[in-house]
């Protein structure tokens, strides 16, 4: 059976060419989410097996997200896809519980690299 | 990997986010503190970043990379806004928005290119077809539009003093200049209008993934997408109309068990349709779900006050002035009843700063239609002018239902306040404009005055009598400080005399 992948970006662009990747390599997307309550919320009802989550999003930022999904299952596996800029926010989201973190844009290799990593 | 089918979602995300940008700092103008504000204007750089770089679109990563520092020194409280730092990210978010449809027509490199016919063949040159459009600021086409404004009030004074010059060669020379003003009139009007597809085209992917979160089956039909109506205006009804289609989604129409359990086919229809109506644009979102419960929103509304103990039955403009009642709606305990306006007040809100109004219909299981009801364009209003007192005033047609002869019942005439009064089996508010603008009041046997409709309640405006009807060309203004104004703005009237044209939803 593929893994299951949550998906969190507050852009359909993104989440859509993340989506794309990750299929073509044979993951099954069970959902996606635009802010980081939704993610949380979202975590919670799907228990997927892997979740990618942006930092920047409204209401609720992708760290905190982390954070509050962590708290909830200490096994989560999270990788952090963060545009460039924010590699400072990137030591505090693997505090966080972040297990690996991706630059945009994506390169599909890396993206699949460090999804497997964490998952392995 | 083949990025080229990602090109269009990136020009319309891209889009909204330019859109949320401009709006952050448009708030960032009235409000330089506005963490909020800088925090929105921040995520939506930060997201054009993110999906440029993802597209290979190296100069509008460039330049929202340069935004979003400027941005993220604010954010951080590290520098305060000045008028001038404001400006600058004005400019500069204008210039990323230029940036972004530059980006995508710039064709890609590699076998597409040469696909382009021969330069032989004008019409089927795409790049030769593409230089018949330019670029302007809308800034620029506002200001046209307010030129013309002027003339077409210059031209009315001209007229006036023309009654008293015979001269057939003058007249004919007038009328040929007022027929070409409003040919012009009509071209700049023109200039500014955009099919309304280019705003809705985003709406099927989202009803398609909100349906799909919702677990619902949905049909989603676009209507009259090809309709044109004022860029201004249809940038501003982009979230009121997506609000709409997720309440229709999320408590308009029910799930398939249900559905199905009610003998309706087991998918919901949800149309968004645009029909152009003498003067106006109407925008429609109908579903085919399960109506507004009337009964519970007439028990809440009940408690709140809105309406009285007495009210037993909500009829369609109650219930929309019941919905979008400030705070009503987005009472967090309301959001799991069937009460469906979750948030209509925002709507509504924003459909009147426009000069549109909002209507409501909903049949229990059958559906609900919600029309907003939207001025073609904003700079010119259709306004019947009414005296009072010495003065003239402007009242927008938007609300205009009839204008009636009102008998004034016995006791106003011993100077009691008259208060309300009956259009055919209505009983409605009585608002004397002469009480309210502070003029001596005059009451007569049978006063003219006007029957309008706003937020879902009509009312009899009582004036001295009637003038005309004209368009008139809006200047706005702002509000006095502290208080809302009874008034949307001012016109110059084809006589050279200022007219102030009534906010008819404040009066109500």
């Amino acid at each position: 059976m593929s893994h299951t992948v949550l998906v969190c970006d507050d852009a359909v662009f993104m989440r859509t060419m993340l989506s794309d990747i990750l299929q073509q390599a044979g993951f099954t997307i069970v959902g996606e989410a635009d802010t980081g309550t939704k993610a949380v919320a979202k975590y919670k009802e799907l228990r997927p097996d892997l979740v990618t989550m942006d930092i920047v999003m409204p209401d609720m930022g992708g760290i905190d997200a982390v954070r509050e999904i962590t708290a909830f299952d200490p096994r989560a596996r999270v990788v952090m896809c963060s545009a460039m800029g924010q590699q400072a926010l990137v030591v505090d989201a693997i505090q966080a519980g972040a297990k690996d973190f991706v630059v945009k844009p994506f390169q599909p290799s890396r993206v699949l690299e460090a999804v497997q990593r964490v998952l392995g | 990997m083949d990025l080229s089918k990602y090109v269009d979602l990136f020009l319309s995300e891209g889009r909204e986010h330019v859109a949320e940008l401009s709006g952050a700092l448009a708030e960032l103008e009235s409000a330089p503190a506005s963490v909020d504000a800088i925090a929105a204007a921040f995520r939506a750089v930060h997201s054009i970043k993110g999906m440029a770089a993802a597209m290979g679109y190296a100069v509008v990563t460039e330049r929202a990379d340069t935004l979003e520092s400027a941005l993220d020194v604010l954010r951080r409280g590290e520098e305060q806004l000045t008028p001038s730092s404001l400006g600058d990210l004005i400019d500069e978010a204008d210039a990323l928005a230029r940036e972004i449809e530059l980006a995508v027509t710039r064709p890609a490199p590699g076998p597409e290119a040469e696909g382009y016919a021969t330069p032989t063949d004008p019409s089927a040159n795409p790049a030769r077809k593409r230089a018949t459009h330019v670029r302007i600021r809308a800034s620029r086409l506002d200001s046209l539009m307010n030129l013309v404004g002027e003339i077409e009030i210059a031209r009315g004074q001209l007229e006036r003093e023309l009654r008293n010059v015979t001269g057939e060669t003058i007249s004919s020379a007038f009328a040929r200049t007022s027929r070409l003003l409003s040919e012009l009139r009509e071209q700049v009007v023109g200039a500014r209008m955009v099919p309304v597809g280019d705003v809705f085209e985003r709406f099927p992917r989202l009803v398609r993934e909100t349906a799909r979160s919702l677990g619902k089956e949905v049909d989603f039909t676009l209507d009259g997408a090809e309709i044109e109506m004022d860029r201004s205006i249809l940038d501003r009804i982009g979230d009121p109309v997506m609000h709409l289609l997720r309440n229709a989604l999320d408590h308009g129409i029910e799930s398939a068990e249900e559905r199905a359990s009610n003998g309706k086919s087991t998918r919901g229809r949800l149309t968004l349709s645009a029909q152009r109506e003498a003067g106006y644009v109407l925008i429609r979102v109908a579903d085919d779900g399960s109506g507004i419960d009337r009964d519970s929103v007439l028990a809440r509304a009940r408690a709140a006050g809105i309406v009285g103990w007495d009210t037993d039955a909500l009829d369609d403009v109650t219930l929309l002035r019941v919905l979008a009642h400030p705070g009503f709606s987005t009472a967090a305990s309301v959001t799991n009843i069937s009460g469906r306006g979750v948030g209509l007040d925002v709507v509504d809100a924003a459909v009147r700063l426009l000069g549109g109004a909002i209507e409501i219909r909903t049949v229990a299981h059958r559906g609900t239609a919600i029309t907003l009801r939207l001025p073609l364009s904003v700079a010119i209003v259709r306004a019947l002018i009414a005296r009072v007192g010495e003065e003239l005033f402007a009242i927008p047609f938007t609300h205009v239902v009839e204008t009636l002869q009102f008998e004034p019942p016995a006791a106003a005439f011993r100077g009691a306040e008259w208060t309300e009064t009956t259009i055919g089996d209505l009983i409605v508010r009585v608002v004397m404009l002469r009480t309210l603008f502070g003029i001596e009041p005059c009451v007569s046997g049978r006063m003219p005055g006007v029957s309008v409709l706003a937020r879902g309640r009509r009312a009899a405006l009582i004036v001295d009598d009637f003038v005309g009807q004209q368009d008139v060309v809006v200047k706005r203004f702002d509000p006095p400080r502290g208080g809302s104004s009874m008034f949307a703005g001012a016109t110059v009237l084809g006589d050279g005399s200022p007219a102030l044209i009534v906010d008819v939803n404040s009066l109500i």
